[in-house]
Parts: C-alpha cells; sequence; structure tokens
C-alpha cells in the first residue's frame, strides 16, 4: 500500500480552494463539469490529463481570467472574481506563465519583468530596476537585461515570464503547460527554474504534460479528463497504483510517447 | 503643339508659394486630430456593446463610401442651408478631412488592434493591471507600430487630398495656381509648376513611409 495521505500539508491553510466549479463556453462546449479541488500553502499541484480535459480553463478560473458559471473559487479566502477592482488586487497576488509566452513584444527583457511593479505596484524607478535585475539572476538571464524577447530562445522568454510573474512577489503561482511549446533541449532550462520555485516554498498550481515532472516535485497531483477531476493524490500513488482504469489508460498512453 | 514658356514656369513658383502654408498647415492640422478620432472610432468598434458600436461602423462607412469632394461641398452648402450652420470655408474643409481621414484611420487601428493575440491582454491582466491600463500599455503600443506604415500612407493621401478644399475658395496651393492660370492662360507651365510643387514635397514623405515600413518589419 503506498502512502496516499496529505501529510504534507497538513496545518497549513488552504491558499486556493476551488468549489464545484463549473464553465460552459458560449459557443455551448462545456470546459468544466463541477471542479472541486484545494491547494494549500506552499504545496505543489500538478494537474494532469488529456488535452481537452479542462485543465487550462480550470486555471485561468483560478486568477478570474475566465468567468465560471457556478460554484466558487476562493484564494487565501477572498472569492475571485473577473471584473474590477477586487479582482485585480486578488490576480496581483498569484503569478501567472502562459504556454506561449505572452511576453511584451515592444519592451526590453528589463522592462518586461520591472511592468507589474511599475505599473501596478507603483514602485520607484530604481526600486523596479533592482528588483528586475535580481530576478533575472535569478532565472540565469541577466545579462540579457536588454535584449527584446524577440532575440531569445523559447526557453529564455519562458525564464523571463517566469520572472516576469515573480517580479509582483505573489503568493502563488499558476503554470499553464509552460514547456508544451518549447523546443526538447529548451525543456530543461524552464522545468529547473520551476523545481528551484518549488523547493523555496512557491504555491504551485501546475497544469502539465511533462509526467516526470509531476513524479518528481508534485506533492499532489491532480487528474483531469472531460471536464472532470478523475482522482487526485500523492504523486507515487497516482502514477504506481491508480484507482480508476481511465487514470491508468492516460497515463500509460503518454508514457507510449515520451 | 504648345511651346513650353520657361519664364512663366519659372515665375509661377514665388506666386503659390504662399499656398504652402495652407496646404502643409491644414496636413499638420488635420492629422494629429484625425489620429485621436480615428482611434476613438477604432475602440468604440471593438470595445463598446453592438448598437454603439454599430452606429460607430456606419458612420465610418458613409465616410469611407462618399468621394471627399461630395463630403466638403455637402459640408459647406447643406449644412448652412439645412441645419443654419454659417461656418468658414477653413472650418469646413478641416471637419471634412477629419472625417474623411479618420474613417480610413479607425479601418487601419481597428485591424491593427485586433492582430494583438488575446494572450497579450491576459499577460497584463494577469498581472493585476485594469483593462485599461492593459490597452494603453500593452495592446495599443503593439498595434500602433504594427500599423504606422498604413498610417503614414494614409498622412501622404491626406497631403495630396487637401487640393480639394481649392474648390471651396481655401487658398491653398492648388487655389493659387488656379488662380494664377486663370490670370496668365499659362496651363501648362503653371500646373507643371504646381505638380512639381506636390511631388518634391509628397516624395520625402513617401520614402518616409517605406522606411517606416521597412522598420517595422524587421521589428517583428
Amino acid at each position: 500500500m503506498i502512502n496516499d495521505d496529505r501529510v504534507h500539508a497538513q496545518g497549513r491553510p488552504q491558499l486556493i480552494s476551488i468549489e464545484n466549479v463549473t464553465r460552459r463556453y458560449p459557443n455551448g462546449v462545456t470546459a468544466l463539469r463541477g471542479v472541486s479541488m484545494v491547494a494549500y500553502e506552499g504545496e505543489v499541484v500538478c494537474i494532469i490529463g488529456p488535452s481537452g480535459s479542462g485543465k487550462s480553463t480550470l486555471l485561468r478560473c483560478v486568477n478570474g481570467l475566465e468567468p465560471i458559471d457556478s460554484g466558487r473559487i476562493l484564494f487565501d479566502g477572498r472569492t475571485v472574481g473577473v471584473k474590477g477592482r477586487p479582482a485585480r488586487e486578488i490576480r496581483r497576488h498569484i503569478g501567472m506563465v502562459f504556454q506561449s509566452f505572452e511576453l511584451f513584444p515592444h519592451m526590453s527583457v528589463l522592462a518586461n519583468v520591472g511592468e507589474g511593479p511599475r505599473t501596478v505596484l507603483r514602485l520607484p524607478k530604481q526600486e523596479v530596476e533592482q528588483r528586475a535585475q535580481t530576478l533575472l539572476e535569478r532565472v540565469g538571464l541577466a545579462d540579457k537585461a536588454t535584449s527584446l524577447p524577440a532575440q531569445l530562445s523559447g526557453g529564455q522568454q519562458q525564464r523571463v515570464a517566469i520572472a516576469r510573474a515573480l517580479a509582483m512577489e505573489p503568493r502563488a503561482m499558476l503554470f499553464d503547460e509552460a514547456t508544451s511549446a518549447l523546443d526538447p533541449e529548451n525543456i530543461g532550462e524552464v522545468l529547473s527554474v520551476m523545481q528551484a520555485l518549488a523547493q523555496d516554498g512557491m504555491t504551485m498550481l501546475v497544469v502539465t504534460h511533462e509526467m516526470e515532472f509531476a513524479r518528481t516535485v508534485a506533492d499532489w497531483v491532480v487528474v483531469m479528463d472531460d471536464g472532470l477531476i478523475l482522482e487526485e493524490g500523492r504523486p507515487e500513488r497516482v502514477f504506481e497504483d491508480p484507482r480508476l482504469a481511465r487514470t491508468g489508460e492516460f497515463l500509460s498512453r503518454v508514457r507510449k510517447t515520451s | 503643339m504648345v511651346v513650353f514658356n520657361w519664364p512663366s514656369f519659372w515665375e509661377a513658383f514665388p506666386v503659390l508659394a504662399p499656398g504652402l502654408t495652407m496646404t502643409i498647415g491644414l496636413t499638420v492640422l488635420v492629422m494629429p486630430i484625425a489620429v485621436a478620432v480615428g482611434l476613438a472610432l477604432a475602440v468604440t468598434r471593438l470595445y463598446t456593446p453592438k448598437p454603439v458600436a454599430r452606429v460607430a461602423t456606419f458612420w465610418v462607412e458613409v465616410w469611407r463610401g462618399t468621394p471627399l469632394l461630395l463630403q466638403l461641398y455637402w459640408l459647406y452648402y447643406v449644412m448652412p442651408s439645412e441645419f443654419g450652420l454659417q461656418i468658414s470655408a477653413f472650418t469646413t474643409v478641416t471637419i471634412g478631412l477629419v472625417c474623411n481621414v479618420s474613417a480610413f484611420l479607425s479601418e487601419n487601428f481597428r485591424a491593427g488592434i485586433s492582430s494583438i493575440r488575446h494572450g497579450q491582454r491576459n499577460a497584463a491582466l494577469a498581472l493585476g493591471m485594469s483593462e485599461t491600463r492593459a490597452f494603453f500599455r500593452v495592446v495599443l503600443p503593439q498595434a500602433w507600430s504594427r500599423t504606422l506604415p498604413e498610417t503614414v500612407n494614409i498622412w501622404v493621401e491626406l497631403f495630396k487630398e487637401t487640393s480639394l478644399v481649392a474648390t471651396l475658395g481655401v487658398a491653398d496651393l492648388t487655389y493659387r495656381a488656379m488662380a494664377l492660370r486663370e490670370e496668365n492662360y499659362r496651363t501648362l507651365e503653371v500646373l507643371t509648376a504646381l505638380a512639381l510643387y506636390y511631388l518634391f514635397l509628397a516624395y520625402p514623405q513617401a520614402k518616409f513611409s517605406d522606411w517606416i515600413y521597412r522598420r517595422t518589419r524587421t521589428k517583428e
């Protein structure tokens, strides 16, 4: 019997709590059919599952980029909204990293990282640049400060995007298939930045197809399919002893291709 | 065969010269206003509720779909007689040119703004920016540089089309040329001189437009 307790989270507060959330797109497609899950402070939760299972939609709902139709999402006890000041107030505490990086192409790397502190936190210029420079060092790109995003490789761009999110000093980070758009040789550098972040105790919600990352870095794994959570548990348990046949099928399909 | 009268040709230049101020002045006055109005129209069409957006679209199509000369005449003759609005010829042509040029600019801006990936806005919102701030910090600067070549083209077009204001008696280059021609009957010489004025002024602008186009292309 493999240990499937969430002991690592004992005594920690729930930072993100998703309660029976549904989401139906205007085009009629139902992306989420009643999803409930929790991320405790300092926990790394990996969300895995086949394409179109609702993982990315769920992630966008967590910081209110995507509205929900029913249920609710709490961040640190506050309800996550889509519009207005309360929604922005929550978003600034949640960093997000996108599949396609979404760096601002008209700004230097340093300006990208400093954009949040400058325009949202309104910190003085010197502090902004100092913070941005420190973060670029942390992701190993201090020498690229004056480059434009287009001059960097995909892996470098994604590391800048992580630094940009961290510049807001968020309490949680959302990763939406952060390595899916990368060339294979660039994936490792991004994953190791994410791993270092996890070791620093950052609360992370990671939608990923990188099973090795989920297995070794996650504290908790959530398996989604067709807008529902199939099962969740410790990575060892989910990967070695999936409860449902569908989880097993998905995992063996992924193993074959990777 | 008409003989080209060189003295009349050379004499035409100083006579036309005072019209330069009006031609260039109108362009310089109309363009910034038209850019602001065009941007406002584009934003209205993209971000406001459907009924409002439709009104803006209709407005744009009216100004894009009718000839500028007709628009200027309409404003000049119909507005005072039907609505009792007495406005000077200069004000009339300024309004007409702004309406016409802003319609074309709005189409340009609208396409530019729509071409910016939705993910850019999301990335800005995820940092905690408001929709407005995300638009001005992230979406608009990219749309602006993407549409700049066409904006400069429209500027050059405007510069040439200001010649239509002569028909309402606004004393630009063309008006001076027409007046001189009626005086000395040297149509060939006067109109050639006029053409050279436009050409020499428009050419650097066209080159500038090409340069901007190359620059924006290499940046992306």
